[in-house]
């Protein structure tokens, strides 16, 4: 077998490089995916070696064709690997060029050498000078083969990821250490970050994601039907930042900016209605677009970036502060929801009573909204209709216990609409309504000690006009003697009870609803974002709920035994104790009424006498003279004892349940409990003293029902 | 619908005081001599109908009566700039104009006497309200008119509105000099039964205090009527700011009076305000020189308020046995630009320095109400602070009542001037002959409340008082075993 040609080979080499099937010697064997030499040619084991390593070219050529091919062809496209391949063809494009431009000098060559042999004849032993060699060919590809190598690698590493992750998997690479490797991959990566870019620039600029896009870095996320229309849940969840599709050369920061600045537009888009934000981040906007931007201009990048998302969160800000009238809205709720006007609160405590006072089954939802248009409409405020219409009365559907009254139901709420859902969300709203339901459950019940304080005073007016009358014509009323010493009883029960109610509302008022408000009302315009002033706005609503007790403090705290059947929560038992003021009224209205029906007793008594005096009959019929039963006396005394009792015990559970809170760093309970230390000293001693105190009083009270 | 309250001035103290007070609620609500609103001050958010009502003509008349038996104060008021404020019904002069000669008996008489037409007037009044809360009556009760028809009324008033508040500003006469008023201990004793059995609350404005606050803090050597009643308005303002511009807590008269007064008889309130100043319209009154105070922190003004010589009520009063009184309730309210954080440290640092001794058998502490301050009055302080005080030593003023009483009763004083009415006298057969029961009455009445006082000091006030609230029952049995006869424990025998 004779040997072969040196450009007869340089010929097969060129052909392998191309990627073409084959030549001569060297031939694609698809069988085994790689160039082989026919074992036919009796070739030099140093040319087959050579040969071997040009072929690997075309090896490398055949997996970069394969693999663009792959990318290309991707379901759904990829606008990265798009680019990537693109980038890749234009690489294999200027190879091709060195390729033909090998062939053609190795054309010439063969040319030349067939031409002399077929003129000399004699042929001479090694090519002609400058002819194209194996060897020399191995020289002219070596680079070209690292290139190739590189990109074959390239593409490799963006297979079977997506999007952003490629740009990582390009990224990497282009961190390599080998300049050759850097000059290859960097153009790639740069080609492929273009439609990256893009789409970076469409969504901070538009808030417009491509569709069915899930290369990008924010991803929308889909919300079951009661949230997609809902301002709150989908500023929250609507847009997320996927992490799996940020490239590393962009940091968290930036990522977090093109999350905010894209969210923000879309949801003015969305919510607001907004048009003119394409004005407000007009220049910032148009730098962004010119500069398009790529990973090397990464600075560039995130200064223009965050200066669009500060653009146009300044706007959305000003249409929810000011066109939406954010702070105008607390300061309703402030009003309304957390009780803060006054008069509006008497009106409305006044004008609902009765019909609070029913079973929750009987109220009337209409009823109560007129008592509450009335109470709105007398306040002082002077609010505009717009939003006073806001306001309304909540009574929750369905779930009626049995034995709940109007006042265990009955709430306010505040309707928003529009961009500040966003901000009061149903979760906000549903924190507002408890906060509100427990303050409202206390100006119950400071009401009702209010009347009851009005009750014994008309009482211990009417005992008086008892006596004047009893001196004045002699007539005595039985038992008068006996009333003084219960009145005086049941108001200083009255005082207590109102004392630890005042001292709550204190607590309440000036330690954690006036300071926590103050503190958002005075960080609300240094707020730069709506991410900032809803992060204001729940942080103030959680501490106002944690320092009425509402929650924030761990059930672990709770000691056993107390209260029974594991309710002994801080919160239950401040409910307990504040219901169990209520019963107060009961005893004390009796007594009222007690004192004011021996009074007319009294005067029917009088007017009888008077009658028979001036029927001129001698006064033989026995009317029954007035008399204050001491049966009813003692019940009612009995009473409120068992009403103190329980008020007692659960005002000391509620008590006990909190020191373990005062450390909280959260809760400053110190003052609060002061109030209460002289009490308790007190009712110590009283426990104490064989006399009997409060406490005493209280147990003793019990058996004599 | 507020909770209104109708304001009824009796007598030419009552009168005098009372016009100051509508002055000062008009220049606070931005409201003009005539009613009317001014441009500035028709959105300031304020609560103007709690003492106001608008008449068909948009105008705002003051909820009040002005009575009075002698015509020379009321003439007076209507030929002032005010003389368009009032509603014209409401003004009541007795025909005669003759007054009541500085005799409670004659004003008390008189107004039985008048009765239909001043209860047409009040009804009338109470009729423009939604729902009426109760009645301020201002009077003083040394004189004649104030102290005893304001009695009369006081009685008429739990009689015809049983259900009603009454809270009065009563003017306690100048013990510290001799009175042009010889009958003044008896005026002001008979008038003392009533307010202890008839009102819901007493702000106790004594005149001696008032001379000296206006002397001493005022640099007023020779204090006016004008500028001691300025005073007296200035704390009636200031006691109604939470009613007028409504905030969290105390919006109502019975949510104030309530946590003043734990004890229904207990409840003469003592007064107390800083930074005083007079608005006087000259700025170069003498008056303007005081107004020197200028730091005023919330912590500042309360303990300020704490001070005795704020008070006004006597020394005298206050010095005796200054050991062992006690306050039974504070209610400072405070008005201005208050942080409500500042307030709470400032609480804190009046509890640690124990600068207030409470009574130890209740819970007790010094409450707070905050208020906006108007924004139509200039002033130059940032804060300033009124304080209703409930304490115990405000007995030392009614022993001193006592026992000038005694002095002249003992010698059956001036009692002739009495006898002509028909309270004070019986006939036996034709003649007539002095019934001073009333007297007796009066004075058992005051004594019981002194004591009363006094008892609250000791820390078995309670106990004292009934036993613990468990042996009720018990005590109430013990009770009847005493039959008819006294209960020492019962403290107001009537």
């Amino acid at each position: 077998m004779a040997s072969v040609a040196e450009h007869l080979l340089v010929q097969d080499a060129l052909a392998a490089c191309s990627a073409l099937q084959g030549g001569r010697v060297l031939r694609w064997s698809e069988s085994s995916g790689r160039y082989a030499c026919s074992s036919a040619a009796d070739i030099p084991a140093a040319q087959q070696q050579l040969l071997g390593r040009t072929a690997e070219l075309g090896w490398l050529l055949r997996r970069i064709e394969a693999l663009s091919a792959e990318l290309a062809g991707l379901q759904p496209p990829s606008v990265v690997h798009e680019a990537l391949v693109a980038a890749a063809r234009r690489e294999v494009g200027s190879y091709y060029r060195l390729v033909a431009i090998l062939e053609a000098q190795a054309q010439q060559a063969s040319v030349g050498s067939s031409g002399s042999s077929s003129g000399g004849g004699a042929a001479r032993p090694g090519p002609p000078d400058g002819a194209l060699t194996l060897r020399r060919l191995q020289v002219w590809l070596a680079e070209p083969l690292g290139r190739l190598r590189v990109l074959a690698g390239c593409l490799e590493a963006a297979r079977g990821v997506r999007g952003g992750q490629a740009l990582n998997a390009l990224h990497a690479l282009s961190k390599h250490g080998d300049p050759l490797v850097r000059k290859v991959v960097a153009p790639a990566l740069e080609e492929a970050c273009v439609p990256y870019f893009k789409q970076i620039s469409l969504w901070v600029l538009n808030g417009a994601l491509e569709a069915g896009s899930s290369e990008f870095l924010v991803a929308r996320e889909a919300l079951p039907p009661p949230h997609c229309d809902d301002p709150a849940a989908c500023w929250r969840g609507g847009y997320r930042l996927n992490p799996a599709m940020q490239p590393r050369f962009i940091s968290d920061q930036l990522a977090a900016d093109i999350l905010t600045a894209g969210k923000t537009i879309a949801f003015l888009r969305e919510f607001c209605g907004d048009t003119r934000w394409a004005a407000a981040i007009g220049a910032p906007a148009q730098a962004l677009a010119a500069g398009g931007g790529n990973y090397r201009q990464l600075r560039w990048l995130e200064s223009a970036v965050g200066d669009v998302k500060r653009a146009v969160s300044a706007h959305l800000l000003d249409i929810v502060m000011g066109q939406q009238g954010l702070p105008r809205h607390l300061a309703a709720i402030k009003r309304y929801l957390l009780l803060g006007q006054g008069d509006f609160v008497r009106v409305l405590l006044d004008a609902a009573q009765p019909e609070l006072d029913k079973g929750a089954k009987e109220v009337s939802q209409y009823t109560l909204q007129g008592h509450l248009d009335a109470a709105l409409r007398s306040c002082a405020a002077g609010e505009d209709p717009e939003v006073l219409r806001r306001v309304d009365v909540r009574l929750p559907p369905g779930k009626v216990l049995e034995g709940d009254r109007g006042w265990d139901t009955f709430s306010l709420q505040y309707h928003v609409d529009g961009p500040l859902g966003a901000v009061l969300s149903p979760d906000a709203m549903q924190a507002y309504l408890r906060i509100f339901r427990l303050l409202w459950t206390i100006k119950h019940v400071e009401a009702v000690l209010e009347q009851c304080w009005d009750h014994i005073n008309s009482a211990q007016r009417a005992l008086s006009t008892l006596r004047v009358q009893e001196k004045l014509h002699g007539v005595e009323v039985e038992h008068v003697k006996a009333v003084p010493p219960v009145l005086r009883a049941f108001h200083a029960r009255r005082a207590e009870m109102a004392s630890f109610v005042t001292s709550l509302q204190y607590y309440i008022a000036f330690e954690v609803l006036e300071p926590n408000w103050a503190k958002l009302t005075a960080a609300l315009p240094q707020a730069a974002d709506l991410d900032a002033v809803i992060a204001l706005h729940e942080g103030t609503l959680q501490a106002i709920a944690a320092g009425m007790f509402l929650d924030g403090l761990p059930q672990t705290l709770t000691p056993l035994g107390l209260g029974g059947a594991g309710a002994a929560d801080v919160q239950s038992g401040l409910r307990k104790a504040l219901r169990a003021v209520l019963d107060v009224q009961g005893p004390i209205n009796r007594l009222a009424a007690t004192v004011e029906q021996a009074v007319s007793e009294q005067a029917m008594y009088l007017q009888r006498v008077q009658d028979s005096e001036v029927a001129g009959e001698w006064n033989t019929e026995v009317y029954n003279s007035p008399a204050i039963p001491v049966e009813v006396l003692q019940e009612i005394s009995s009473g409120m004892g068992r009403v103190y009792a329980l008020f007692d015990r659960h005002l000391r559970t509620f008590l006990t349940l909190l020191p373990a809170s005062r450390q909280s760093e959260t809760l400053d309970l110190r003052f609060f409990l002061s109030r209460f230390e002289a009490a308790q000293a007190q009712a110590q001693a009283g426990a104490e003293g064989s006399s009997g105190g409060a406490a005493a009083a209280a147990t003793t009270g019990m058996p004599m029902e | 619908m507020p909770r209104e309250i109708v304001t009824l001035q009796v007598g030419q103290c009552g009168n005098q005081v009372g016009t100051e007070f509508w002055k000062k609620l008009c220049s606070e609500h931005g409201i003009n001599n005539d009613g009317i609103v001014e441009e500035y001050a028709t959105q300031s958010g304020d609560r103007k109908d709690v003492f106001f009502y608008q008449a068909d003509d948009e105008r705002y008349i003051p909820r009040a009566c002005l009575i009075d038996l002698e015509p020379r104060v009321i003439n007076g008021i209507q030929n002032s700039e005010v003389r368009n404020l009032f509603n014209p019904e409401n003004i009541f002069l007795s025909d005669h104009g003759g007054g009541a000669g500085n005799n409670w008996a004659s004003g008390y008489h008189q107004g039985g006497g008048v009765q239909e037409d001043i209860l047409d007037m009040i009804d009338r009044e109470v009729g423009y309200s939604d729902s009426l809360e109760g009645f301020t009556l201002c009077h003083s009760i040394a004189g004649g008119t104030g102290s005893g028809m304001g009695s009369w009324l006081l009685e008429a008033l739990n009689d015809r509105y049983p259900k009603k508040l009454v809270q009065t500003y009563s003017v306690f006469p100048n013990q510290s000099e001799s009175s042009d008023v010889v009958v003044q201990p008896y005026n002001s004793l008979l008038t003392l039964k009533r307010l202890t059995l008839n009102a819901d609350a007493v702000v106790v404005l004594d005149n001696t205090a008032l001379n000296r606050i206006a002397t001493e803090r005022l640099h007023i050597s020779n204090p006016s009527f004008t500028q001691v009643n300025s005073l007296v308005s200035t704390v009636m303002a200031a006691s109604t700011a939470t009613l007028r511009y409504p905030g969290y807590m105390n919006n109502d008269l019975v949510g104030l009076l309530a946590s003043l007064v734990p004890v229904p008889q207990c409840h003469f309130l003592m007064a107390g305000y800083t930074p005083l100043t007079l608005d006087s319209e000259a700025p170069d009154a003498p008056g303007a020189a005081a107004s020197i105070v200028r730091k005023t922190t919330v912590l500042d003004v309360m303990r300020r308020l704490l001070q005795p010589k704020n008070l006004m009520v006597s020394a005298s009063a206050r010095a005796k046995e200054y050991d062992k009184s006690k306050y039974i309730s504070i209610l400072n309210i405070i008005q201005g630009d208050v942080d409500p954080t500042q307030l709470h440290q400032s609480l804190m640092r009046i509890r640690e320095r124990k600068l207030a001794n409470f009574i130890d058998w209740g819970p007790a502490s010094i409450q707070v109400a905050l208020s906006r301050k108007s924004p139509f009055v200039r002033s130059a302080h940032r804060v300033s602070g009124l304080m209703l005080a409930n304490h115990t030593s405000i007995r030392h003023l009614f022993n001193r009542t006592l026992s000038q009483f005694d002095k002249l009763f003992k010698r059956n004083a001036f009692v002739d001037n009495y006898k002509e009415f028909p309270m004070f006298h019986r006939m036996a057969g034709a003649r007539m002959e002095a019934n001073l029961e009333e007297f007796e009455d009066a004075r058992e009445v005051v004594a019981a409340l002194s004591e009363e006082y006094a008892a609250a000091e000791s820390s078995d006030y309670i106990d004292r008082a009934d036993g613990g609230a468990g042996d009720l029952a018990a005590q109430l049995a013990s009770g009847m075993q005493l039959g008819s006869a006294a209960d020492p424990r019962a403290p107001v025998r009537v």
